[in-house]
């Protein structure tokens, strides 16, 4: 698609006569990992469609104040948690305040998603991911989906390697347990 | 005793998930055919309705933020009292002059120490311009007065009412 280093696409999106050239490079480069991150922790594509929209209009009005004291990627993937996260919470307080159960809607919607092409144990998999407490859910599919170091990981979500390796072993002993029992 | 500690390998799921481990690792979630092709076309549009939002809803946000409307109601309380503070300055100022005005000239042309109500208001009536009186009424801050308010008050304050007509 592009061959443009982050840093080339960095300068192209700040230069006044190719701003919108550099952010529509940067938006085709990163939208699906972008997209993935946040579909995940979402599920549903709706969702994750307005979300990632707002997530791309909030790095436009940021590039400028991007500091690169980190990678690119490290601060999409910081800004996309934290947009989906913001997101979860107030569809989850929407549902408290109508008595219900977001997670438990999430999974009776994913039976029956058109956008989901996975098997029974997928199903199951992804039922036992959304039992998970929201940071150990985080942890899990940006370990096992995203294939990240936990330094990455650690530099996303601003926590210590020795706490993500602890929410790692609880999200996989929990989905182990889930998969077995169900 | 030797106590060996067990290394748990988290990134060997093998060794804490043997059923998790089997299963494949692939997204089992789609997306509608070419949303990836859109999906760039749909950002460049909501980025370029963002940018042309009304000037003046922008300056409305940023006001509506709680450090700058606190900031700007103390800078307009601060203006307030500074102009009620100024202008009672110059209406005394106002005020002090157009009686030494008229002091001086009563002293100047009737060469005399007491001075008398009636004699005031006769120097006035002959000495004072009328668009002194008129700039005097302004700077007192008589808005309202009509010709019949002057009368009901003359009447009221002035026992030689001839000396008015």
């Amino acid at each position: 698609m592009n061959n443009l280093s982050d840093k080339e696409i960095l300068n192209m999106c700040r230069a006044d006569n190719s701003s919108s050239y550099g952010f529509n490079l940067l938006v085709k480069k990163y939208q699906q990992k972008i997209y993935w991150i946040v579909r995940r922790i979402l599920i549903n594509h709706e969702d994750t469609n307005d979300v990632v929209q707002n997530i791309f209009v909030k790095v436009w009005e940021n590039i400028n104040n991007f500091r690169e004291d980190s990678k690119l990627y490290t601060w999409l993937y910081r800004i996309s948690t934290n947009e989906a996260l913001l997101f979860l919470k107030k569809k989850k307080l929407k549902a408290t305040l109508h008595f219900y159960n977001y997670e438990h809607k999430l999974i009776n919607e994913l039976q029956d998603d058109n956008f989901f092409a996975g098997d029974e144990i997928q199903m199951k998999l992804q039922k036992a991911i959304l039992s998970l407490p929201v940071k150990q859910k985080l942890v899990f599919n940006m370990k096992y989906y995203d294939d990240l170091k936990y330094k990455e990981i650690a530099e996303i979500l601003n926590t210590s390697v020795g706490a993500l390796k602890a929410s790692y072993h609880f999200a996989v002993k929990k989905i182990e347990k889930y998969i077995i029992d169900n | 005793m030797n106590i060996k500690k067990k290394n748990i390998n988290t990134d060997n799921l093998n060794d804490i998930a043997p059923f998790l481990s089997k299963i494949d690792k692939k997204n089992p979630f789609v997306v509608p055919d070419d949303y990836f092709d859109n999906l760039p076309l749909l950002i460049q549009k909501k980025c370029t309705k963002r940018q042309n939002i009304n000037f003046w809803s922008k300056i409305y946000e940023y006001f509506l933020t709680p450090k700058h409307a606190i900031t700007i109601a103390f800078g307009v309380i601060l203006i307030l009292i500074s102009s009620i503070f100024i202008f009672n300055n110059i209406n005394d100022n106002s005020n002090n002059n157009s009686f030494s005005y008229i002091e001086n000239i009563i002293k100047e042309n009737y060469d005399i120490d007491n001075i008398d109500e009636s004699l005031i208001v006769e120097t006035l009536l002959s000495e004072v311009d009328t668009n002194d009186i008129a700039n005097l009424v302004i700077n007192n801050d008589i808005e309202m007065l009509n010709s019949d308010d002057i009368i009901d008050y003359l009447s009221d304050n002035i026992d030689d009412v001839d000396l008015v007509f």
